[in-house]
């Protein structure tokens, strides 16, 4: 299980569910600069949609290895953010959309010691929002119709199977946590002939970048004793094996059965594990 | 950890100070300005300008550690020698990337040269174009010398398509991305060899449907359409057998096929045959094909399989591990002798005639002769070949020393770093500063920081507090 290759033939999904609900409107420090969570979520989807049209170029253009949905879900319900008609869309429709363009400076110290600035263009796919409640619940059930009717499909039979990515801060405000672990399970049993749905949920609720969160447990133990990380750690999936080195080297110790999962996350740390969630399986 | 293409862009599009010997290095951008890069299955390709050549800067995205199947490809790749693949490097620690957090690290990269040419679809569309026959009998010609040279020399690029096969102005062709090659016979060059070299011939020969024929023959390699059996009696009726031959076996692939015996055969005697078929083919349909030079020599290379691990070829020289258990280190040449005396526990590749070897846990310095210039009873040693400087540590104490091992100065520092600008970091308990690589200036062990010069300007900390200072220590910019 989970040796699919990425192909044209046979593509991947992600789906990222992002919390646009009122509390994503808190401040956080992302490089040096303060801003909302909303909208530090939401350079991270950026970042992570630009990463995967650049990994589908390729000599003859840019191919579709994946499918890819952004859903909000917030006070104003569950949204698709990438496109208002469609959920899913490919790297080569996206590569042709419009998109707003932001130069953004960073500073850099090389190994030297010298400060250099860093100009790097800014691709804005996701518009932040933070407004009323969080409906996870619904977003889930979005996730997991989209994921049932794309596993469904004859022609993603031998596919890598779908990943969900679902980034929030708070806890649902439309379910308990029987229904959610419900459904999470349900989700996960949503397969190809390569493998279960991979249901990846990191929680952000750091005010100060630069300190680790706890991402990929092995164990239970790693969590604080709290019934929402707890329930989190339920809801996700065991990462498979080929993504542990990178898991590994993240965490910066050994250990197995990581769960794909991060609790009192740091934007940076979101970065890291959507980037180890998504580019750790190879395209060909 | 996988690196992001992001981090790759952030470098190639802001170079100044992250590349270690590519230094000016700039990313090429097209019309429209985007960046001028696409992938590979495991490298992100950048086409970058360093000094005013061409080159494409292959960066690993994994997933998945493939440094050291890289290291090796490359050091089997530069033994070749040969005209048929752009010359191919192995540079570590080469670029500065940055991940999301701003932390630095030094990744490994390859640098291929990228000839001048066009790829080969573009390449025999432009000749079919403008008439240019010679030049696409030039193009078949160089074709059989590559599958000569390859069933010669074992080697096999094993993704030859046509963006990997260039043509260059003189009409030779050029392989690039050799990234799934092997140094070991492998028949699958074979049918994309065949299917350029097929639809060369046609378009010299009904360039009128060359358009409908390269469509289908090049592109999706599959149908038989009228425009093979057009070729095929033409070859048949000038007697040109092993024409004719290609021709049915492209006519009778579906997709891709499995490389077959046949196959095999018949690139064997097209490659077999006289440049003289080629002007034949081309004085009946066209005009004269201009001479062409032989293939050049070229020799079997070592068998590299055999060692457990293999370094970097330099100065003609490889250090490669075998799998004995007593000092399995030892210096080869490209041919597989043993080329310095002696074994050893560890080698580092050779540099301006020097290597650092370790007998024992201690380390030494030999040249080419496996002569020891500094004998192996050093804790820890480093080469610097740019600057002709040894540093080395002897109980706990480091010190400076030429290429022939003459000490400049004694063991007194703790601590020793790299030379730049004739300055030289060191250290002593907590406290750092510099001396000169000559030995006879320093700047006082005062500060609680201090970086490598760049430009006579280096930054150093203070009690909390970074400036910079110039080569005689006094503060500037202040």
């Amino acid at each position: 299980m989970y040796t699919s290759q990425i192909t044209r033939q046979t593509p991947t999904a992600f789906i990222i569910l992002i919390d646009q609900s009122g509390s994503m409107a808190e401040r956080v420090t992302f490089d040096d600069r303060v801003l909302t969570k909303a909208e530090a979520v939401a350079m991270a989807a950026d970042m992570l949609i630009d990463e995967l049209i650049n990994r589908s170029r390729r000599d003859d253009g840019v191919r579709d290895y994946y499918d890819i949905a952004v859903i909000g879900y917030s006070g104003d319900g569950v949204e698709s953010l990438l496109c208002e008609e469609e959920h899913f869309i490919r790297p080569s429709r996206l590569a042709g959309m419009p998109c707003r363009s932001e130069s953004i400076i960073r500073e850099r110290r090389l190994p030297d010691g010298q400060i250099q600035l860093s100009t790097i263009e800014h691709n804005h796919w996701i518009e932040p929002k933070a407004a009323g409640g969080t409906p996870m619940y619904e977003a889930l059930t979005t996730a997991y119709n989209l994921v049932a009717e794309w596993c469904a499909r004859p022609c993603n039979r031998n596919s890598y199977p779908p990943t969900v990515l679902n980034l929030t801060d708070g806890e649902a405000s439309d379910a308990n946590a029987e229904q959610l672990l419900s459904l999470a399970r349900a989700l996960k049993s949503q397969s190809t002939d390569d493998g279960p749905t991979l249901l990846i949920n990191m929680h952000n609720c750091r005010m100060e970048d630069g300190r680790q969160g706890i991402i990929f447990p092995s164990s239970i133990d790693e969590l604080p004793p709290q019934r929402y990380s707890r329930l989190l750690f339920e809801m996700s999936s065991t990462m498979p094996l080929l993504y542990h080195p990178d898991i590994r080297a993240i965490r910066g110790s050994d250990g197995e059965n990581f769960k794909g999962m991060g609790y009192n996350c740091s934007i940076n740390n979101i970065i890291t594990m959507l980037n180890i969630g998504t580019i750790s399986i190879s395209t060909q | 950890m996988n690196h992001t293409i992001n981090s790759y862009i952030e470098t190639v599009t802001n170079p100044v100070g992250r590349f270690r010997t590519l230094e000016r290095a700039f990313a090429l951008t097209g019309p429209d300005g985007r960046l001028l890069f696409c992938n590979g299955s495991y490298t992100a390709n950048f086409e970058i300008e360093w000094n005013a050549a061409a080159y494409t800067l292959k960066c690993p995205i994994g997933p998945g550690d493939r440094t050291a199947a890289y290291r090796r490809l490359c050091t089997q790749l530069a033994t070749l020698h040969t005209p048929f693949l752009a010359p191919i490097s192995y540079l570590e620690r080469e670029m500065t990337l940055f991940d999301s957090s701003g932390m630095p690290c030094q990744v490994d990269v390859i640098l291929q040269h990228r000839p001048q040419g066009e790829p080969f679809d573009r390449f025999v569309a432009e000749c079919n174009r403008r008439g240019a026959r010679k030049s696409l009998s030039a193009c078949i010609a160089s074709l059989r010398d590559i599958i000569e040279w390859e069933i010669a020399s074992g080697f096999s690029h094993r993704n030859l398509k046509a963006g990997n096969l260039i043509v260059t102005p003189a009409g030779n062709c050029t392989m690039i991305n050799p990234d799934f090659a092997r140094l070991e016979h492998d028949t699958r060059d074979n049918l994309p060899l065949l299917t350029f070299a097929v639809t060369a011939l046609a378009a010299a020969c009904i360039p009128e449907r060359y358009s409908a024929f390269w469509r289908e023959i090049l592109r999706k390699r599959y149908n038989a359409v009228p425009e093979l059996e057009q070729l095929r009696t033409a070859a048949l009726r000038l007697n040109i057998d092993p024409v004719a031959e290609a021709v049915e076996l492209l006519a009778a692939c579906r997709h891709t096929p499995a490389p077959s015996t046949r196959t095999a055969d018949c690139i064997a005697r097209l490659a077999a045959f006289d440049t003289a078929l080629f002007e034949r083919m081309g004085a009946h349909i066209h005009d004269d094909r201009t001479a062409r030079q032989s293939a050049p020599s070229f020799s079997r290379i070592a068998d590299l399989s055999k060692y457990k691990s293999i370094g970097q070829e330099n100065e003609g020289i490889i250090n490669v591990e075998t799998f004995d258990p007593q000092r399995p280190f030892l210096y080869i040449d490209c041919y597989g002798n043993q080329v310095v005396e002696g074994r050893f526990d560890h080698a580092e590749s050779f540099n301006e005639g020097r290597a650092v070897v370790i007998i024992d846990g201690r380390r030494g310095l030999i040249d080419k002769e496996g002569a020891f210039v500094m004998p192996p009873e050093f804790e820890d040693m480093s080469w610097d070949s740019y600057h002709n400087l040894v540093t080395a540590q002897k109980e706990g104490m480091w010190g400076l020393f030429d290429r022939d091992g003459h000490r400049i100065i004694d063991y007194r520092y703790d601590w020793m770093g790299d030379c730049d600008c004739g300055m030289i970091e060191v250290g002593i308990g907590r406290k750092y500063g510099y001396v000169s690589a000559d030995g006879l200036r320093s700047i006082p062990l005062v500060y609680d920081q201090v970086y490598s010069f760049r430009d006579g300007i280096a930054l150093v900390e203070l009690d909390g507090r970074e400036f910079h200072i110039d080569l005689q220590g006094n503060p500037v910019g202040e």
